[in-house]
């Protein structure tokens, strides 16, 4: 009986691992796409044109919502994983914290 | 009923309705024939849009406030202030980020087709600086924003000594509620 219910429970926490690894990949897509309108514009750079005016302010805007959303749901997640030493599900956080780190070296490559 | 003289079907003795307007990019065809036009030119790509550097526009005004600088006809702190109240930073966009409303150095047509005015670039970024004071960030919140851009990107293109200068300067004219007087160059 114990060994059902801890198989479900581990179950359960993969489950839900694995659901908010999509959610951040998903998350990660979609901040490439809210971030592009920042980037150079591929002719500017082109043209050896180095002009800045309301780019940081765009990304500042693109960005905010995805470090405040994101950022406190991985933590959350992060300590749900450590407090319940879930560490089989902790893969997908460290899949997620790559993930992250490849859309925001897209974007850095695009400034 | 196979033939040369065969009707298209659906329009009886009568004459054939006009054809539905064709999409812009149909009309490139050269040649003249039914399958070319229906077959052909669906899969024609549309032209690709053009990027064209410039100093200035012809109708381009002399503006002063502290500094001077040229400022497209009808600019106006006062509409910039305003739409950052009404969009803050989410709207920025549409505002001032590329070839935005207020982006003045960069003007795209409906084509595509962008001309990029290098003599705009601190017009644009006193817009900024008015947008900002508009969507209610206090100077040294605005400051971070241009830090956290800098620091972040790391880039070639990071904001420079005159950007931030010329933000700073939009920023305290839309703060003292100061209009530059502008004038036909």
């Amino acid at each position: 009986m114990q060994g059902s219910v801890g198989r479900y429970k581990h179950f359960s926490a993969f489950r839900l691992s694995l659901a908010l690894f999509i959610v951040n990949v998903i998350g990660a897509v979609d901040y490439v796409r809210a971030v592009s309108p920042s980037w150079v514009i591929p002719q500017e750079r082109a043209a050896g044109i180095h002009a800045l005016a309301g780019e940081p302010v765009v990304w500042a805007g693109a960005v905010l919502p995805f470090i405040t959303v994101f950022g406190l749901l991985d933590v959350l997640w992060g300590a749900y994983l450590c407090i319940g030493k879930k560490w089989r599900s902790g893969y997908f956080w460290l899949m997620t914290v790559a993930t992250w780190l490849i859309a925001v070296w897209i974007d850095f490559a695009h400034h | 009923m196979v033939g040369g003289n065969a009707r298209p079907q659906g329009c009886g003795d009568t004459p054939c309705p006009p054809r539905p307007p064709i999409p812009f990019h149909l009309h490139t065809c050269q040649t003249t024939s039914f399958l070319c036009l229906d077959i052909y030119k669906i899969f024609q790509s549309p032209q690709k849009p053009t990027f064209t550097r410039s100093y200035l526009p012809s109708n381009a005004q002399a503006c002063s406030a502290i500094l001077q600088f040229p400022a497209p006809p009808g600019f106006d702190l006062n509409k910039i202030v305003k739409a950052g109240r009404a969009g803050g930073l989410l709207h920025a966009g549409t505002a001032v980020g590329h070839s935005g409303t207020f982006d003045f150095q960069r003007v795209t047509d409906s084509a595509g087709n962008t001309t990029f005015y290098s003599g705009y670039t601190q017009a644009s970024n006193i817009a900024v600086g008015a947008y900002l004071y508009g969507a209610g960030y206090s100077e040294g919140n605005a400051d971070r924003v241009a830090n956290a851009y800098s620091l972040a990107t790391r880039s070639s293109n990071a904001l420079g000594r005159n950007q931030r200068t010329n933000i700073d300067l939009g920023y305290d004219l839309a703060k003292a509620g100061w209009n530059p007087s502008c004038k036909a160059q």
